[in-house]
């Protein structure tokens, strides 16, 4: 005697079993069941199967069966079947080729809840082939009787129009037109289709613009008129002419509907559509304290807080000036029990945040990060520190020293993700800011002192604050230089076995910091370090660096390494198009050529590393020569763009606030090359009704 | 555009899926799981909304059991769908008199059906309790 599916329900919940070894017991049941050519245990089977994929079995080797299920004449029957195969027939199978057939009887058929069902798994499974042989049915569908069946046509229609965007053309208008049917199911199931294509495509249904206004006015139920609202905010974007339409209603709507969800849903419409208009803003402005303070009994109060957090961060993006009003609501939002909460302050402070209040809101921001129950945020409270340092090239920083002391801050909390960025900013803006650079050589050798803390997996922290104190170890003073080198030749380092790059960054700032002493003592510290580095450690780049450098050391004059104390500065990008090429440079050259090599007649390959017509076909006398380099001269006198090369050139960096002078001189140039590459904007496309446009567009 | 709706339970046990994107049945197994836990470490005094990879989930619990939705799209309105969840919850109970979990997991076809009453394609279409239960109570007919 076979179990039914509600043994197998009973049989799961009785506790002392054990329910894997039940589970597979059934399914093997299943399986045997499933073949058998009578209808009502194959639907028997089924049904197990059905419960069982709530656990997590697979059914799709059913599939055939599901379908012969299906098609039996009783109803009880064909329902299973068809629950069986909206839940597991896969989008691309094969089995749905034979199960059009089957759709198209029952679309057909003259029994309504058969249809209706029918239709239920058509949704979940309909690909592009069978939206196509379907799509004639369903429009004669549209004109059913019953009320039921057209409702569940038009809704869906949208997923056959996915499938198959030709078919839209042929049918849209007939679907169009069951907006102004009596039915309001219908008509909500039309609102629905439209509006989801309205998201693809907005310029195709705007013509059902005079019709959904109708419904708009009209409509009492709330769910139609949010996603009316939502409509319009689309169509909106495509046509102009409409906002002046909306803005009645949309007050009305706004002080007349009781219920919070509508009302946050026309507030961040008017927020999409009327960003300027003042009345609007004004009604807004009285509604926000309902939801950022509310105590309707019916809402819960941090749902209301949560709305009233996202209408905020639409009304900043507006107009900044509500920020300050709200600043402390933020903060205190900060702070909430609730993580999706916390989360919506952080985009908030995002935004908020100006120059003056930067300081603030980095100390609370990292007075929170070590707070425990920030864990889950941890992350996301550092990213937004480390995006408000570097918005905009550090755009509200006002005080670098305080900015470099808050980096190394971050760099204790130890978090992995974020170590790439952090030593980016902390390199880059030690680069770019002249003045800094004393400081930060200091505070980072203090950081350093603990060096065995920092280690993590690509140790990106220690290699940058390595390279500060190396590379701007001009601005140490004797005793900080001793302490300096003292520190980078402990033998702790080779025993604590960090990433590459840290070695790598090791040996080049042994090297830099000798290149500065200028002492014997530290020449003979420098060259032990190397030497136990190129043993030592055993990454081989590193090894070799060491080795490298060792015999630079040992070997060549102390004079000419001073090329090391040059400084090492950003450039602009545009600066390289600045610079003539010499005329020595052959710019025709070509040197990547697909026939590099050649196979010669016994298999061996002959390499080219030219070509012979590159060369020899210029011949020129001297006297043309000389006429040439005097012509090319001349070009470059009257070029604006060439600088002449002056003695003791520097290159000059990016603006600072302090290198204002001489930044400006550079953006003279610089913007004149820039405005021969900016392109006009694209004038807006306008749109036409064209229905023959594809819904998706290419 | 709804992705899925869910029905589980505190020991994370699905008594009702329902996915309208295609989804494997590992990736719904995992999903569940993940959700569920995510929900149950909440407390009654916070928001019914979360944020899962790229779904937005919107949850609420009645008894023993979990509704959970979740959605793909960008602007969402959670408060509407929170008060469709309620209107699901109170259809069923029409129609079973008093829903319990039981009850679900007994009629699972017809919860099933209840649900594809009210949403398709993953576009809430009816919410009138007497049009569906109509409809339920010709279904009971036919059988």
């Amino acid at each position: 005697m076979s179990k039914s599916a509600t043994d197998v329900i009973k049989g799961l919940r009785k506790g002392k079993i054990d329910r894997t070894a039940f589970l597979t017991t059934v399914y093997s049941e299943i399986r045997e069941e499933v073949k058998s050519p009578d209808l009502a245990t194959k639907t028997n089977a089924i049904r197990k199967l059905f419960i069982l994929a709530l656990e997590g079995y697979d059914m799709e080797w059913a599939s055939f069966h599901i379908l012969e299920v299906m098609s039996s004449q009783k109803f009880s029957q064909k329902h299973s079947g068809l629950l069986a195969a909206s839940q597991c027939f896969k989008p691309n199978s094969d089995i749905l080729f034979l199960a059009t057939n089957f759709f198209r009887r029952e679309l057909v058929a003259n029994n309504t809840i058969d249809t209706c069902i029918a239709i239920n798994t058509l949704a979940c499974i309909v690909n592009a082939d069978m939206s196509k042989e379907l799509l004639n049915d369903c429009v004669t569908l549209l004109n059913a009787s019953k009320p039921i069946l057209r409702k569940k046509v038009c809704v869906l229609f949208y997923k056959l129009f996915l499938q198959y965007p030709d078919g839209l053309v042929i049918c849209f208008e007939r679907l169009a037109e069951k907006l102004r049917d009596e039915s309001p199911g219908v008509v909500m199931g039309t609102v629905n289709t439209i509006y989801e294509l309205s998201r693809l495509n907005p310029a195709f249904v705007l013509f059902t613009a005079q019709a959904l206004y109708e419904i708009l006015n009209t409509t009492t139920n709330n769910f139609v008129l949010i996603k009316l609202i939502k409509l319009f905010v689309e169509l909106a974007k495509v046509e102009p002419r409409l906002l002046k339409k909306l803005s009645g209603p949309f007050i009305r709507i706004l002080t007349s509907n009781p219920a919070k969800s509508v009302e946050f849903e026309v507030i961040r419409a008017i927020c999409a559509v009327f960003p300027e208009s003042e009345d609007m803003l004004r009604i807004i402005l009285q509604k926000l304290p309902g939801f950022l303070d509310s105590h309707d009994p019916n809402c819960k109060f941090y749902i209301v807080k949560y709305l009233g957090l996202v209408v905020l961060h639409k009304l900043i993006q507006i107009n900044r000036d509500y920020a300050e009003e709200y600043r402390i609501f933020i903060m205190e939002a900060l702070q909430s029990k609730d993580v999706t909460i916390r989360l919506r302050a952080l985009e908030l402070i995002k935004i908020t945040t100006t120059n003056k209040s930067l300081i603030e809101t980095i100390k609370n921001l990292l007075i929170e990060v070590e707070k425990p129950i920030n864990a889950g945020i941890k992350e996301e409270l550092i990213s937004t520190c480390l995006y408000l340092l570097s918005l905009n090239q550090y755009e509200l920083v006002e005080d670098f020293k305080w900015m470099f002391e808050v980096l190394l801050q971050i760099v204790n909390f130890k978090t992995s993700i974020h170590e790439a960025q952090l030593s980016s900013i902390m390199l880059d803006v030690v680069l770019r800011v002249e003045e800094l650079r004393e400081e930060a050589c200091e505070l980072s050798l203090n950081a350093l002192e603990i060096f065995d803390t920092l280690k993590s997996e690509k140790c990106e922290a220690l290699t940058a604050l390595l390279f500060i104190i190396g590379e701007f170890s001009n601005y140490f003073s004797e005793g900080n230089l001793i302490k300096a080198l003292s520190l980078v030749t402990k033998p702790r380092w080779e025993l604590l076995n960090f990433h590459e790059s840290v070695y790598n960054a090791l040996s080049s700032c042994v090297f830099k910091i000798f290149i500065r002493a200028k002492e014997d003592g530290v020449f003979k510290a420098c060259v032990k370090k190397l030497e136990e580095n190129s043993v030592q450690i055993e990454h081989m780049e590193s090894q070799e660096r060491s080795l490298l450098y060792l015999n630079i050391l040992t070997t060549s004059d102390k004079e000419k390494l001073n090329f090391v104390l040059k400084p090492f500065l950003p450039i602009h990008p545009s600066a390289q198009s600045l610079i003539f090429p010499p005329d020595a440079l052959q710019q025709n050259f070509i040197v990547n050529d697909d026939e590099l090599f050649t196979t010669k007649s016994d298999g061996t390959l002959e390499y080219h590393y030219y070509r012979e017509e590159d060369f020899g076909d210029i011949q020129m006398t001297d006297q043309e020569k000389k006429a040439a380099k005097l012509k090319i001269k001349e070009k470059q006198m009257q070029d604006p763009y060439y600088i002449k090369p002056k003695k003791g050139k520097k290159k000059k960096g990016k603006k600072s606030k302090k290198l204002e002078g001489k930044v400006e001189e550079i953006k003279e140039t610089a913007e004149v090359v820039k405005e021969e590459e900016i392109k006009k904007p694209e004038a807006p496309k306008k749109y036409s009704v064209n229905r023959a446009e594809p819904l998706i567009p290419s | 555009m709804i992705s899925f709706i869910l029905m589980v339970n505190k020991q994370g046990q699905t008594r009702l899926a329902q996915y309208y994107n295609y989804m494997t049945i590992s990736e719904r197994a995992t999903l569940e799981g993940e959700l569920v836990r995510k929900c149950l470490s909440r407390t009654e005094n916070q928001c019914s909304f979360l944020e899962h990879h790229q779904y937005k989930v919107i949850y609420r619990r009645y008894a023993s059991l979990y509704f959970i939705i979740g959605l793909e799209d960008e602007d969402v309105n959670e408060l509407s769908y929170l008060e469709f969840i309620h209107n699901l919850v109170e259809t069923l109970d029409k129609y079973f008199e008093n829903v319990c979990e039981l009850d679900i997991m007994f009629n699972i076809e017809k919860a099933h059906f209840v649900l594809d009453e009210m949403v398709m394609n993953g576009s809430i279409f009816e919410t009138n309790k007497a049009t569906i239960l109509s409809q339920i109570y010709a279904l009971d007919k036919a059988n």
